[in-house]
């Protein structure tokens, strides 16, 4: 079994087909004379190129769907100056041939997008780098293999580009394998969207794998089983027919509310990183956003992100919701969620140290530039900012105050301030929930981080191996806190969500609702199956 | 010569489909188009260029200043402030 990233789910069986997309040449220069027609000679691939493409967006059912959305930001990117300018210049003046001088071009620009500060730039390195390939496959003369295969495939490659994807009939398709790529990656992307099963970052694919082998993928866990015997098969035949069942059943779902049976209504909302989950959400059926994990934002760069940065990302998150209700969670750091240019001094005890809110009021420039980017950004949606590790009333009403410092702030620039912004709180510091009631007074919405929640009130180490048998999340002791959090937090008229693991178990669904608990977030995946459970609970 | 400060306060900024469009404006003109970021005459782009405008990086909030050299520039600015104003029809 060969294990990689698992980038799409669902299950594949079948035989394999090893591409490979290699243009390979060595490095040609040419006389001074000579550069005018190599200048003709590449404008001539271009011209040729950009036909394939327009020929692609033409056949293409609706330029909105993802690979049309990329085909023509791919007619746009070849028709750029710069390309030109560059290879222009390359050819002129280092006397490189054609497909040379787009090469290293194409490596500059490469390099640049790649170290630019979103997501976002970041794959547009891949859309030059495949403009690239296919200019550079007309100036070799190579021709493109449309392939035409009859019966369907596993597609086993080193790399994918978009490119190399279309040129595949997608109904032939039964999954991807790759050496490389990451799950926000073009490959991912399409075959999630296609509803293909993907598994990328395996290590020598195409050298451990021969085309006509079997293979099942399993692109949920992220594992791949080459020449798998019998009894691997069937497990997986079965596993295949039912998420088939599964993925069928969830879609007639989708929209239906969870209601128990005697008249309950419960809120399912998504735990999200980042913009890229938010389809994944909405596809399942998420209600609201019942908490959007900041720190990723922070995490993925190697400097603080800016409060543009962030505002983008929020108004991005608020905006792909369609107005459903986006929670907010801030910046959640501490000694363990290391983030190196933080800087965070080592502590002892980490768990019990300077985190959370803890962190943010000593660290008011970072704290407030996240949230003037979330207030920036809520427009008119509901938001609810979402406080960590809060332990005390005092650092609530802190916050409230440097808030409202904040908004001032903003609104003498002359800036919009979103009118729908709540505060609510984590309730995973023991502490916070034994004074759930005085929180209320000064909070609108609460969020039990039963990960942590449970960490502390059992005091047990959850990544501790040795303890596993005496961790339990449904401790007398946890439930009782959760009944009483919900209690408090209802007399004062405020609503109490879990986004912990918890939520997302279809075990504690009808424990945790019968403590009273309005809401459920958790990752979008689950939210199917515990409104199943929740609609025929009593 | 014609040059204009604009306040880019779309959702994204000059990211996606803004910078295309803006591009696919600029192009259907002879003039020389110019994009500065932020009052930093050091960032310079070519207005006609996607992959020029989206390496200026300009996220929402922030400012810059077109530079218009040419036969149409008027028309030109026209159709670039008109885009701009209606916040790239996000």
């Amino acid at each position: 079994m060969e294990c990689g990233l698992a980038a799409s789910p669902g299950i594949a069986i079948g035989k394999t087909f090893v591409y490979s997309n290699g243009i390979n040449f060595s490095d040609g220069f040419i006389e001074i004379e000579e550069g005018d027609l190599e200048l003709e000679r590449f404008n001539q691939g271009v011209a040729s190129a950009k036909e394939e493409i327009l020929l692609f967006l033409s056949n293409c059912e609706s330029i909105d769907d993802t690979q049309g959305k990329i085909m023509k930001a791919h007619s746009q990117i070849i028709d750029d100056p710069v390309i030109k300018k560059m290879v222009t210049d390359k050819i002129n003046n280092n006397r490189m041939n054609a497909q040379t001088a787009l090469k290293y071009t194409i490596k500059h620009l490469e390099e640049v997008f790649s170290k630019m500060n979103t997501e976002y730039m970041q794959q547009r390195a891949v859309d030059i780098k495949d403009v690239g390939s296919r200019i550079t496959k007309k100036l070799l003369g190579m021709k493109d293999e449309n392939l035409q295969v009859k019966d369907k495939y596993v597609i086993v490659a080193r790399d994918l580009m978009p490119s190399d994807i279309l040129r595949f009939d997608k109904t032939s398709i039964l999954g991807f394998i790759t050496e490389v790529g990451g799950v926000t990656s073009h490959v991912a992307i399409i075959a999630r969207s296609a509803g293909i099963p993907a598994v990328l970052g395996v290590n020598n694919a195409c050298s451990i794998i021969n085309s006509g082998d079997d293979v099942v993928v399993d692109g949920s866990a992220g594992n791949v089983f080459i020449r798998p015997n019998k009894d691997v098969i069937d497990e997986f035949s079965k596993k295949r027919d039912v998420f088939i069942e599964r993925i069928e059943a969830n879609k007639k779902n989708k929209d239906v509310p969870a209601v128990t049976k005697d008249g309950k209504r419960i809120i399912l909302g998504a735990n999200i990183g980042s913009v890229d989950d938010i389809a994944l959400a909405l596809d399942n059926g998420a209600e609201k956003i019942g908490l959007f994990r900041t720190e990723f934002i922070y995490m993925e760069k190697n400097e603080l992100p800016s409060e543009e940065e962030q505002y983008g990302i929020y108004k991005a998150v608020i905006q792909g919701m369609k107005g459903k209700p986006v929670v907010i969670r801030t910046l959640d750091v501490g000694g363990d969620k290391n983030i190196p240019y933080l800087r965070i001094q080592k502590e002892d005890n980490p768990f019990l140290g300077l985190r959370g809110i803890r962190y943010c009021l000593k660290n008011r420039d970072i704290f407030g530039a996240q949230l003037r980017a979330i207030l920036r950004a809520s427009g008119t949606n509901e938001v609810i900012i979402l406080l960590p590790m809060v332990s005390c009333v005092e650092e609530v009403v802190k916050t409230k105050e440097f808030i409202r410092q904040v908004k001032q702030e903003l609104e003498t620039r002359g800036v919009t301030v979103g009118e729908s912004v709540k505060i609510g709180t984590m309730i995973e510091v023991p502490s916070s929930a034994l004074i759930v009631e005085e929180l209320a007074a000064v909070v609108d919405y609460f969020s039990i981080g039963t990960n942590d929640l449970c960490q502390y009130v059992l005091a047990i180490d959850r990544t501790n191996k040795q303890l596993d048998d005496i961790y339990n999340p449904i401790h007398p002791a946890i439930l009782r806190l959760i009944r009483m959090v919900a209690e408090g937090a209802h007399s004062k008229g405020k609503k109490v969500g879990v986004c912990g693991e918890m939520a997302g178990n279809t075990e504690y669904t009808e424990l945790l609702i019968d403590a009273g608990v309005d809401e459920l977030s958790m990752n979008a995946l689950s939210i199917p199956e515990v409104k199943k459970n929740i609609n025929i609970l009593k | 010569m014609l040059e204009k400060e604009f306040c880019i306060s779309n959702e994204h900024g000059l990211h996606a489909r803004p910078a295309s469009l803006f591009c696919d404006v600029a192009s259907k003109f002879k003039s020389d188009i110019k994009v500065f970021r932020d009052g930093n005459d050091d960032y310079e782009a070519d207005g006609k260029s996607v992959i020029s405008v989206l390496m200026l990086e300009v996220y929402p909030g922030l400012k810059i200043k077109v530079q218009i050299d040419g036969p149409d520039e008027e028309k030109a600015m026209q159709a670039l402030t008109q885009l701009i104003d209606r916040n790239f029809d996000e």
